[in-house]
């Protein structure tokens, strides 16, 4: 199991620090790093199943490619016998969503949106394989009522499906948190949301944004549990999830969850808000590095060697170098103003 | 001539063809859901859910908190994966609270993502009760500047029927306005009527006239054929031009009948600055201004908050008079 979070954290780190790469040359505009959220939405992409509905932002393409693709169709050759794997995968082709996801952080053509919106602003659905992901809008918490709303559809239909949505804290304190949440809870609907605290929101730390002890307490101001977990800790997410999911599909309604993250980027690549971080605070966030985390513990476990950690961390990031230099190759859109404003 | 068709109702309320409309949607498909504050038990602030509850149950028939956006937002998710949920704003100034929602997710969702969002946003709006500065007002321009809305304004007890069943057909999101003062005063039969599943752009001429095209919407129609009685004591004939649909905007018969009366005013309840009166000014201009024979008028309320005294507020409101005022301007 921690073979597999492990696997998806890699590709997950690897697919960041590429589009960090293009970033610092020039080849990107802009760049939401993902860096140092691997062990937290891994694990919620791995609570989840075909048929669930995934709610991301910008810092969750972990949970994305937790969901989107199977790494064992990757990689055969490193995973020949089937891993023990927490979730079954959705099917469909995974490399070439791989790709697709690629063309779209690039604006490209053959991207989820055409090139009409940014990165990780899109919806991707493949009703024959259960995948249902509803990406962001750029207003943080309003997303929260709209994954609620896809766990409504969900109980309209008599589904055991639930949806799952992240936030950073900062939008813990939109009125929507609020909104959304209060409502999921009085109509005790099949929700999960995902707090994804690193402290920081932008340049504002959290004695600016709130003044209470921890986030998953005001859970019980909606009567649903809140709980607060390592967020550097894939197994210890993992386990807090199944247990929310298994409530959620048991009818008995959403939980609150707080995953602790440490800050290891700036809010976007380029901007000075790292700067904002006091150098210890940034040191200790930066010492706990999830991905350092996992290859330790996996070392002191024995199951795998330095060698394989380096080849999969090899081979992670040349087939993202493949996908990105495919996808670069893809046309950029043309120029059009007659995309569909309405739906016919 | 065509034949009679059958007549379903007689002299049916406004807010009957509303009840109605929801009813027979609810009936004809399961995915169509209602929610808003104190619509269940209650039956809804006007009463145009009574007895729903106990018809279509308590998954189907949702009061909900006082939340404006969490509920529009609920509703655009439960939308995107196949649900058709109705929302009953209490009163339409309330939307406020939730614009964010509508104007930038559900609006938006499709262009970005073609995902469609299957939504209808009833609004009861609009004057004449004195009801204050938060439960008057005309708000139809807000939604008209946002791309993705659809929005609705039916005069008539058969259009508010049909639009509101072809609003919760449509697969975009439609805002649609019913005006409170209508409710109970405004009554027209409904016939046997296909029904649209989309909501397409309208104009409908309401009294044929020749020397003066008058564009209105909502209550201000009814006082459009109203003060058209007036002037038809003066010789004077005015072609009365109700849009129950604002968006999508069918300008077409507006233009033709610039043609033949040339002169046009617009009426509306809404304030004046930025009002709807304004684009459709600025679009005859566009198109039509060489077959005009004078100003185009807009006839509406101030750049004012609706007040509270009846008295006040009814000098705020295009009265018959005024509006007689208005043509008469123009044709001078």
């Amino acid at each position: 199991m921690l073979r597999e979070l492990h696997a998806y954290m890699r590709l997950t780190r690897e697919w960041d620090l590429r589009y960090e790469k293009m970033f610092k040359t020039g080849a990107l505009s802009k760049w939401y790093s993902s860096v140092g959220n691997e062990a937290t939405t891994v694990a919620c992409g791995s609570a989840i199943e075909k048929g669930d509905a995934l709610v991301s932002l910008h810092r969750d393409v972990g949970a994305i490619l937790r969901h989107y693709v199977n790494i064992e169709e990757l990689f055969p050759d490193i995973f020949p016998e089937k891993m023990s794997l927490v979730r079954q995968p959705l099917g469909g082709d995974s490399r070439d969503r791989l790709f697709r996801l690629a063309c779209q952080m690039l604006g490209r053509e053959h991207g989820f949106s055409g090139g009409h919106e940014r990165s990780y602003h899109y919806n991707h659905m493949e009703p024959d394989h259960g995948l249902i992901h509803l990406g962001m809008i750029s207003h943080l918490g309003s997303m929260i009522p709209v994954a609620a709303g896809a766990a409504l559809s969900f109980q309209q239909q008599g589904l055991d499906r639930v949806s799952i949505n992240f936030i950073g804290e900062g939008a813990t304190s939109t009125g929507d948190f609020h909104e959304g949440l209060n409502i999921a809870a009085v109509w005790k609907l099949p929700f999960i949301l995902v707090i994804e605290n690193n402290h920081w929101a932008f340049s504002t730390p959290t004695s600016q944004q709130y003044a209470c002890d921890n986030l998953a307490s005001r859970a019980l101001g909606y009567g649903i549990p809140g709980v607060e977990v390592d967020g550097n800790d894939p197994l210890a997410v993992l386990e807090v999830m199944q247990t929310a999911v298994k409530r959620a599909r048991a009818g008995e309604g959403p939980t609150l969850v707080e995953a602790h993250l440490g800050r290891h980027r700036g809010h976007s690549e380029g901007d000075d808000s790292l700067n904002q971080v006091p150098s210890d605070e940034l040191k200790g966030y930066l010492d706990n590095d999830p991905m350092d985390l996992i290859e330790a513990r996996l070392l002191s476990s024995g199951v795998v060697s330095r060698a394989w950690l380096q080849e999969i961390k090899e081979r992670s990031a040349s087939l993202i170098m493949e996908v990105v230099d495919e996808a670069v190759a893809m046309p950029e859109p043309t120029p059009n103003t007659d995309r569909n404003t309405y739906a016919n | 001539m065509p034949t009679e068709s059958k007549i379903l109702e007689e002299n049916l309320l406004y807010i009957d063809a509303l009840s109605l409309a929801l009813r027979d949607e609810m009936r004809e498909d399961p995915s169509v859901m209602l929610m808003g504050q104190d619509i269940a038990g209650h039956g809804g602030a006007f009463k145009i859910t009574r007895d729903f509850l106990e018809e279509f149950g308590d998954r189907r028939v949702r009061n909900t908190p006082i939340a404006e956006s969490g509920t529009v937002g609920i509703a655009t998710g439960a939308a995107i994966l196949g649900q058709r949920p109705v929302i009953e704003m209490q009163f339409a100034d309330f939307v406020t609270c939730g614009f964010n929602q509508l104007v930038n997710v559900a609006a938006k969702m499709y262009w970005r993502t073609e995902c469609s969002v299957p939504l209808v946003i009833r609004m009861p709006g609009g004057g004449g009760m004195g009801a204050g500065a938060f439960h008057s007002q005309n708000i139809e321009s807000w939604f008209l500047h946002s791309p993705g809305l659809k929005v609705v304004a039916p005069a008539f007890s058969d259009d508010a029927y049909r639009l509101l069943r072809s609003a919760i057909k449509d697969p975009n999101p439609v805002i649609y306005f019913e005006h409170k003062f209508l409710y109970r005063r405004e009554r027209s039969d409904l016939q046997e009527m296909q029904i649209p599943d989309r909501i397409e752009g309208e104009a409908n001429v309401r009294r044929k006239g020749h020397h003066l095209t008058s564009v209105s919407w909502g209550w201000m129609t009814h006082r459009a054929l109203e003060a058209a009685e007036v002037m038809e004591k003066e010789g004077v004939e005015i072609e009365v031009i109700d849009l129950p649909v604002l968006s999508p905007l069918d300008l077409s018969g507006i233009f033709k009948s610039i043609e033949k009366t040339e002169h046009a005013a617009i009426i509306h309840e809404a304030t004046r600055t930025a009002g709807f009166g304004a684009e459709l000014a600025a679009r005859i201009s566009d198109e039509a201004i060489w077959n005009l024979d004078g100003p185009i008028r807009r006839i509406t309320y101030p750049d004012s908050p609706s007040p509270f005294h009846k008295g006040l507020e009814a000098a705020r409101i295009p009265s018959v008079d005024v509006i007689c005022d208005g043509w008469r301007e123009v044709l001078a």
